[in-house]
């Protein structure tokens, strides 16, 4: 008979569907401070939480404010409980490791910066190179850093193309079974994503997570 | 005693003045606020100001009205206004047609002023004098040049370059003339007797979705008739991205995307001209107002640079062009002028909205925003103009909207939340088709204040949807959309504001041109958080800025002149750069007033 530890997982998982980011860190600490191991709040609070932000977001009430406000919460919350696991000597594992970055030509990096926090919050380590970012270093960051998948995004009907020239030098460099490529942005659609041979779409940074997830599924990695 | 007293007759009304001895008649008549139209800038050579006296003791006529009578005939009771020097008191009427007012105020609406520049500089872009030319001025290209130069007094004058047209092709028989002078500078064209009523001006604006005109009489200064036409370059791609896309593709695609715009002002300057009973050829001016990617397929110039990062126009402004070059089938040696584009995807369409309000020279701090899909703003800072654009998208135009439609009659264009529902208004009173821009905006807010919509954009009536009216209803997701293309227009307006150091509350006026027209309520767009809560006299809808403003670039010197200075004034500030974008833009997702609080940067 323990309410209180309860009480504290609600509370922290109220904060990040509420997208609390000043109260999250503060709420998982005291979580933490009540006794509760790291690993039991990540998964019985935070994940929770998370996934509720994005069943809230496909339903339509989150817009993105509420989204991003959701996903800093939980980063600001799971700072402080990968902290704790670090200094128990645990650590948790890693859903997968994702290069992302806006193809060369274009800025827009709202969208790309949101699946970005949303795959960060989903538990997968990312590796942001920022906007118009040329082809090549997709690839040589991807191989460098040993990662599981490269994320695409674009936002111009003219800059869609450079996710293309990512597989065609993907192909050509007969890197294409090493790294998944997961593509998306507002011009963006799923037939366009499958004729340049990408292996994965996103319409949204919420539907990301799932995708990336979908892709790695059955699949080891390539990190340790 | 120095005053003369005089009383002027101009349409219905009677009007009592005093001048001083020895002003010109033309000085008065613009301070008593009759301002008339001086075709030659008073310089007493085109004829066109004249008056009817009609008591008093008339002065000494000037040589220069002397000789014009002579070759004119007019009766010795009409004077002309720029000339006449008063000495004693007169009764004077005021031709109805010669009165600049009446003209401004059909091409402007209620908003512009008497303190534009261009009231004081009616001069169009192409006129026509009738000149007495002898054999020997006709002998030789320089003396004829130098004759008919010194002849209007033109500080300075040259030959059109087009060589096949020169005058010289006129027989030299006949002595009476009409000289087709561009701009005060260059000699189109010498025709052979009196022609001087035949001279038409067409104003262009090239969009990416419409192609609109207006036919103008230079002589008058006065509108003929307006049309518009879809853009018939949609079959290449339906925004300007796709456009460059497509003009990049392959060699021959710039030529194709030219030749569909050609087509469909070809087919524009055809109606207008039937309608207005004219010749196409009687038009000798064009003043095209395109935005950035317009400006540049119209005038043949690569796309390529306006593409790609950074996204920069090849030009900013241009020279004139004849229109035969361009492929205009008007007047052979009619001449093309063309707004200047102001920096990356701000172009032409902009300037002459800007030059149209007269905010480059107008002393305050200004904001100016275009509602359309490039969501385009200036701001005025003291001598500095800063420019933006935001990229909002389509959502304003209807489009990508699931009940949205252009304003077009049958399109809801306003609404009122009463006694549990919409009251709505359609465009032309028409049977009710969907909802325009305007409408979208007035949805919005009277949902905000009826509680149907948080601020965050949430819709709570329980169903994801607000009823509008029978069988039509808004979405969720239209209502996503259009907070994006909100949220981009608030976000670069506030981070100009920032960029210039300028608090909103601190703006002396916000002109909001565009899709809206004057249909939408000012109040409504405060209450979505369009716009900053400026007290109502502050904001000024322009309707149609970009063709008001090619118009006057077709009338008015001055406009021409800030037109010329205007890029030297203008920084283009890319959003694209600014560090605080994606903040602001997440704020300014929210609707209602909340993100023009003070202090909530
Ligand atoms: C904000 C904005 C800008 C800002 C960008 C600031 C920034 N740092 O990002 C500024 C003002 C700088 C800008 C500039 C330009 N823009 Co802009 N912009 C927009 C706007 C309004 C919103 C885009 C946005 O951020 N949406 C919100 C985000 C969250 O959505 P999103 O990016 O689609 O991302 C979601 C999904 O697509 C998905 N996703 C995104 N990436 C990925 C990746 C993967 C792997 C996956 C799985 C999923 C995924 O998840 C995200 C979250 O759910 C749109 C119009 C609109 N109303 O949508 C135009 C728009 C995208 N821009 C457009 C244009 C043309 C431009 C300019 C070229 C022109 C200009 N007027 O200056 C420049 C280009 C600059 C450049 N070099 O790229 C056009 C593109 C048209 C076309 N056919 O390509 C649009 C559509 C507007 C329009 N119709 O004119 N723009
Ligand atoms: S304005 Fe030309 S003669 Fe008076």
């Amino acid at each position: 008979m323990k309410p209180e530890p309860n009480n504290h997982l609600q509370a922290l998982s109220q904060a990040i569907v509420q997208g609390l980011v000043d109260e999250a860190g503060p709420l998982a600490e005291k979580a933490l401070a009540a006794g509760l191991p790291p690993l039991q709040v990540i998964e019985q609070a935070c994940v929770p939480a998370i996934e509720e932000v994005g069943r809230l977001w496909e339903a339509g009430d989150y817009f993105l404010p509420e989204l991003i406000a959701g996903a800093e919460a939980m980063k600001a919350a799971m700072t402080v409980l990968q902290e704790a696991l670090k200094s128990s000597g645990q650590s948790l594992k890693s859903a997968g490791r994702v290069v992302i970055g806006t193809v060369e030509g274009d800025i827009h990096d709202i969208g790309k910066n949101l699946v970005a926090s949303m795959l960060r919050a989903s538990g997968f380590e990312v590796i942001d190179l920022g906007a118009d970012v040329k082809v090549e270093r997709f690839v040589e960051t991807a191989e460098r850093e040993k990662a599981d998948i490269i994320a695409l995004s674009a936002l111009l009907t003219t800059t869609m193309l450079n996710q293309k020239r990512v597989v065609e030098l993907l192909v050509s460099l007969g890197l294409k079974d090493k790294f998944k490529v997961m593509v998306g942005g507002a011009p963006v659609t799923e037939k366009f994503a499958r004729e340049i041979g990408a292996d994965g779409y996103g319409e949204s940074a919420v539907q990301a997570v799932s995708v990336a997830r979908n892709l790695l599924a059955g699949r080891g990695g390539n990190h340790d | 005693m120095n005053k003369v007293k005089l009383k002027f007759l101009a349409g219905a009304k009677i009007i009592k003045a005093e001048a001083s001895r020895g002003q010109t008649l033309s000085r008065v008549l613009f301070r008593a606020g009759l301002p008339i139209k001086l075709y030659c800038q008073g310089r007493g050579i085109c004829g066109r100001c004249l008056v009817e006296i009609k008591s008093g003791r008339l002065p000494e006529e000037t040589e220069a009205e002397k000789k014009l009578r002579l070759e004119r005939r007019f009766p010795p009771c009409f004077r002309l206004a720029c000339q006449l020097r008063l000495h004693q008191p007169l009764t004077v009427r005021i031709p109805d047609d010669l009165l600049l007012l009446p003209e401004i105020k059909s091409l402007a609406g209620r908003f512009i002023g008497k303190d534009q520049t261009w009231l004081r500089d009616y001069n169009p872009l192409v006129k026509k004098y009738v000149l007495q030319l002898s054999r020997e001025d006709l002998s030789e290209e320089e003396r004829l040049v130098s004759a008919i130069k010194s002849g209007l007094g033109l500080k300075q004058l040259a030959l059109t370059p087009d060589a096949e047209h020169k005058p010289k092709s006129v027989g030299a028989s006949r002595r009476q003339f009409t000289a087709v002078i561009y701009d005060d500078r260059l000699l189109l064209h010498l025709e052979g007797g009196r022609t001087d009523d035949r001279i038409l001006g067409l104003a262009l604006d090239l969009g990416t979705t419409t192609v609109s005109a207006r036919l103008l009489d230079l002589v008058q200064g006065k509108p003929l008739a307006s049309a518009s036409v879809a853009n018939p370059q949609a079959a290449f791609g339906a925004d300007l991205i796709s456009r460059i896309a497509f003009a990049i593709e392959r060699p021959g695609n710039l030529k194709r995307l030219r030749r569909a715009a050609l087509k469909s002002i070809a087919q524009l300057t055809e109606v207008l001209a039937r309608e207005a009973g004219v010749k196409t050829r009687w038009v000798y001016a064009v003043c095209l107002a395109g935005n950035a990617v317009m400006n540049h397929i119209f005038l043949n110039q690569p796309v390529d640079s306006l593409g790609r990062a950074p996204f920069r126009p090849a030009f900013l402004s241009h020279e004139p062009v004849p229109a035969s070059e361009i492929g205009l089938r008007l007047n052979p040696q009619a001449m093309v002028f063309t707004s200047p584009n102001l920096g990356g995807f701000v172009g032409g369409d902009i300037s002459s909205g800007l030059l149209y309000t007269g905010l480059p020279d107008k002393p305050g701090n200004y904001l100016y925003v275009d509602l359309g899909t490039n969501g385009e703003i200036a701001l005025k800072k003291g001598k500095k103009i800063l420019v933006a654009s935001t990229a909002a998208g389509p959502a304003f135009e209807g489009s990508g909207i699931s009940c949205g439609q252009p304003a077009l009659p049958g399109a809801i264009e306003y609404v009122k939340w009463s006694e549990g529902r919409f009251k709505y208004r359609t465009i032309g009173r028409k049977k009710l088709s969907g909802l325009c821009g305007s409408g979208l905006l007035s949805v919005l807010a009277e949902s905000l204040r009826a509680g149907w919509l948080l601020p965050s954009g949430r819709i709570t009536t329980g169903r994801s949807e607000i009823p509008v009216a029978p069988g039509l209803t808004l979405s969720q997701l239209d209502i996503r959309k259009l907070q994006l293309a909100l949220a981009a227009i608030k976000s670069g307006t506030r981070l100009l504001l920032g960029t210039a150091g300028l608090d909103w509350t601190e703006l002396d006026g916000l002109y909001l041109a565009g899709v809206f027209g004057s249909s939408v309520d000012p109040a409504q767009c405060i209450a979505v958080g369009l716009l900053p809560p400026l007290p109502r006299r502050k904001i000024i809808f322009t309707g149609n800025a970009s063709l008001a403003g090619a118009e006057m670039l077709l009338l008015s010197g001055e406009a021409r002149k800030s037109a010329a200075r205007l890029p030297l004034k203008v920084q283009h500030v890319s959003l694209a750069e600014q560090e605080n974008f994606q903040g602001e833009f997440l704020k300014a997702l929210s609707l209602g007033r909340r993100y023009w609080r003070k202090n909530d940067v």
